[in-house]
C-alpha cells in the first residue's frame, strides 16, 4: 500500500500538471497518465520488496 | 482560507454520478481481494491505492464547473480544467497522508490491537493531509 500511495502521489501530481499545461479533457489526461501509476508502483515494489516483507 | 463543508455541492451531483464512483470503487475492492488471494497481501495492498475513483471524480468536477460557468454565459473550459487540476493537487496532498497511514499500519499492526491502530492511523492521515495543505497554501 505504501508503494501504491507513493505512486498515487506521483500520478495525481502529473495529472494536475498536465491539466494546467495542456488543453485536454480531464478523462483523457487521467487515462493517459495511468501508466505513471503502474510504473512507479511496480518499480517501488520491485526495489523494496525484500525490505517490506 | 478556512476549511469548510459545502453540503449544497451534494445536490449538484446526480444519482448515477454517485453510482459510477461506487461501481469503480467496488470493482477495485473486489479486484484487490482477488489479487491478494492469488498473489499475496503485499501485491493486493499495492492496488488499495490504485486510482479507481479519481478519474471519475476529476471528470465530474470538470463537467460541473463547466456547466456552472456556462449558466453564467461563459465558455468555462479553462476554469473547469483549473478546478480539475486543483482537485488532482488535493489528491496528491491526501496521498501523502495515505503513505503515513500505510506506514503506521504496517509497523504497528503486528504489535497492537487493530481497534487502536486503524483509528490512530486515520487520525495521522488527516493530520498529515491537512498539514501539507496548509503548508502548500503558505508557499
Amino acid at each position: 500500500m505504501m508503494a501504491g500511495a507513493a505512486a498515487f502521489f506521483v500520478y495525481t501530481a502529473v495529472v494536475s500538471w498536465l491539466l494546467m499545461r495542456f488543453k485536454r479533457p480531464a478523462l483523457a489526461v487521467t487515462i493517459l497518465a495511468a501508466p505513471v501509476w503502474f510504473g512507479v508502483a511496480f518499480g517501488l515494489c520491485f526495489l523494496f520488496s525484500e525490505a517490506w516483507q | 482560507m478556512r476549511i469548510s463543508v459545502n453540503l449544497s455541492a451534494l445536490r449538484q451531483t446526480k444519482w448515477y454520478e454517485y453510482g459510477i464512483r461506487f461501481l469503480f470503487g467496488g470493482c477495485m475492492t473486489v479486484l484487490t481481494g482477488i489479487i491478494a488471494k492469488k498473489f499475496g497481501p503485499a501485491l493486493g495492498g499495492l492496488f488499495l491505492a490504485f486510482p479507481a475513483i479519481f478519474p471519475a471524480s476529476v471528470t465530474l468536477i470538470e463537467k460541473h464547473e463547466k456547466q456552472r460557468k456556462q449558466q453564467k454565459g461563459m465558455e468555462g473550459s479553462r476554469r473547469a480544467r483549473q478546478a480539475a487540476a486543483a482537485d488532482a493537487a488535493g489528491a496528491a496532498m491526501g496521498s501523502m497522508g495515505l503513505l503515513v497511514f500505510a506506514l503506521l499500519v504496517w509497523r504497528m499492526l503486528p504489535e497492537y490491537s487493530i481497534w487502536l491502530v486503524i483509528p490512530g492511523a486515520t487520525l495521522a492521515w488527516a493530520a498529515v493531509a491537512v498539514t501539507v495543505w496548509m503548508i502548500r497554501k503558505r508557499i
